[in-house]
């Protein structure tokens, strides 16, 4: 097997190599240092500090409004991958979707009125005598809308099946002045995301559609800190 | 475009001075009415400045930069006022940071909407019209600077204080 690789590379000169990677390159409209001239034809970057996320459908409970959220991290559905020996080589397959948890930071009134939110849904899960709710009594839905930057609506995450899974701890201390950080980590079911920018009738033939996210491992993190939306 | 001419340059308006303007905090708490303190005694002031923040994305060999936030001078200023044998800038200014935060409860006697105000500087042209007016929106002072007492020159006493504020609104300019 060896013998018949080492032919055939041998059999290849450098200078044929890299033109054909050229015209394969070409082919397909990559590769190539990108110039000047192409960077400036990029759009403006999507802002990682305009966004909204409202929190809805909370069986008893009214909308938390976004102007509480103050911090963001979510994901989308994620594959999990499972193993096939084929060939002599394994070979990925999906398996079950899943929404990885989203993580929430909020803004605390003074009267601890998110705090008492988050309490109040918290026991539509297990009651304080230690009843356990159906999940339809306590799952709500959390709408992330992100927008570029005229203020121009461009995608929607919709989190379906949200429920607080686990409140951050409290950090209070006497060696200075800072609001109470109230933090939550809400499990969540489903990913189901609307994008409505203008630019996606061209790429994707329709201007606005609702698909479950196939992505594998794509995650959004935003913070107030200001930049780009960093996909990983 | 050609150079200018004697008739564009005098063709301009009259140029505003510096010193021509007046910041009314209006009534403050504990204190009350300051049109006869903080306002006539009010010696150095600034209209504050604005930015809009900007980020760097590298890509390969070239930076590309876009505007990020609005930004409004960290959100504070200093103002200066001369103080008189009253005592009444220092005095008003005391009992305003009193009211926010008391010195034997550490409590604040109201919530922002009671302490905060809502400032206007008016500057005014040679003849007496208003030429620009800003406010400053959520205003309170958070820090009282040290007074200089000394014995090695005469001069009059300045009261200095920082001001907290969240945005600012220019008179002049539309807010979209």
């Amino acid at each position: 097997m060896s013998g018949i690789i080492g032919s055939v590379t041998s059999a290849l000169s450098t200078e044929s190599v890299t033109g054909l990677v050229g015209l394969v390159s070409s082919a397909l409209g990559i590769g190539g240092v990108p110039s000047l001239s192409q960077y400036e034809g990029l759009l403006d970057p999507a802002p990682d500090w305009m966004w909204t996320c409202d929190i809805v459908n909370v069986p008893g409970l009214s909308a938390l409004s976004n102007v509480f959220v103050r911090e963001l991290n979510f994901s989308f559905n994620h594959a999990n991958a499972a193993s096939r020996y084929r060939n002599g080589i394994y070979q990925q397959y999906p398996t079950q979707f899943t929404a990885n948890p989203a993580s929430l930071t909020f803004y605390e009134p003074y009267n601890y009125s998110i705090s008492y939110y988050l309490e109040q849904w918290s026991l539509l899960i297990r009651s304080k005598t230690g009843a356990f709710n159906t999940p339809n009594m306590y799952m709500g839905s959390l709408i992330i809308t992100l927008y570029d930057p005229t203020g121009f609506q461009q995608m929607m995450v919709q989190l379906d099946g949200a429920w607080p899974m686990s409140r951050h701890p409290y950090t209070m201390s006497y060696q200075g002045s800072n609001m109470t950080m109230v933090g939550c980590d809400f499990s969540i079911n489903n990913a189901s995301v609307t994008y409505i920018g203008t630019g996606m009738s061209t790429l994707l033939g329709t201007s606005s559609i609702t698909t479950d996210l196939l992505s594998v491992g794509g995650s959004v993190a935003s913070s107030l800190t200001g930049g780009i939306v960093q996909l990983v | 475009m050609p150079a200018l001419t004697q008739t564009q340059v005098q063709s301009l308006p009259d140029v505003l001075s510096i010193d021509r303007f007046t910041i009314n905090f209006g009534s403050i708490p504990t204190f009350g009415d300051t049109s006869t303190t903080l306002l006539i005694k009010c010696l150095d002031v600034y209209i504050p400045g604005t930015s809009n923040e900007r980020f760097v994305v590298p890509l390969a060999n070239v930076n590309r930069t876009f505007r990020g936030r609005k930004n409004f001078m960290q959100n504070q200023m200093q103002i200066s006022f001369v103080e008189t044998t009253d005592m009444s800038s220092s005095a008003a200014l005391r009992q305003w940071l009193e009211y926010i935060v008391g010195t034997n409860t550490g409590n604040s006697q109201g919530y922002i909407a009671s302490y905060a105000v809502t400032p206007t500087i008016n500057v005014y042209d040679t003849t007496g019209s208003i030429a620009d007016t800003i406010q400053l929106f959520r205003c309170y002072p958070d820090d009282l600077q040290p007074v200089s007492l000394s014995t090695t020159t005469t001069q009059q006493m300045l009261i200095q204080a920082t001001f907290s504020f969240d945005y600012v609104l220019y008179g002049n300019t539309p807010v979209t």
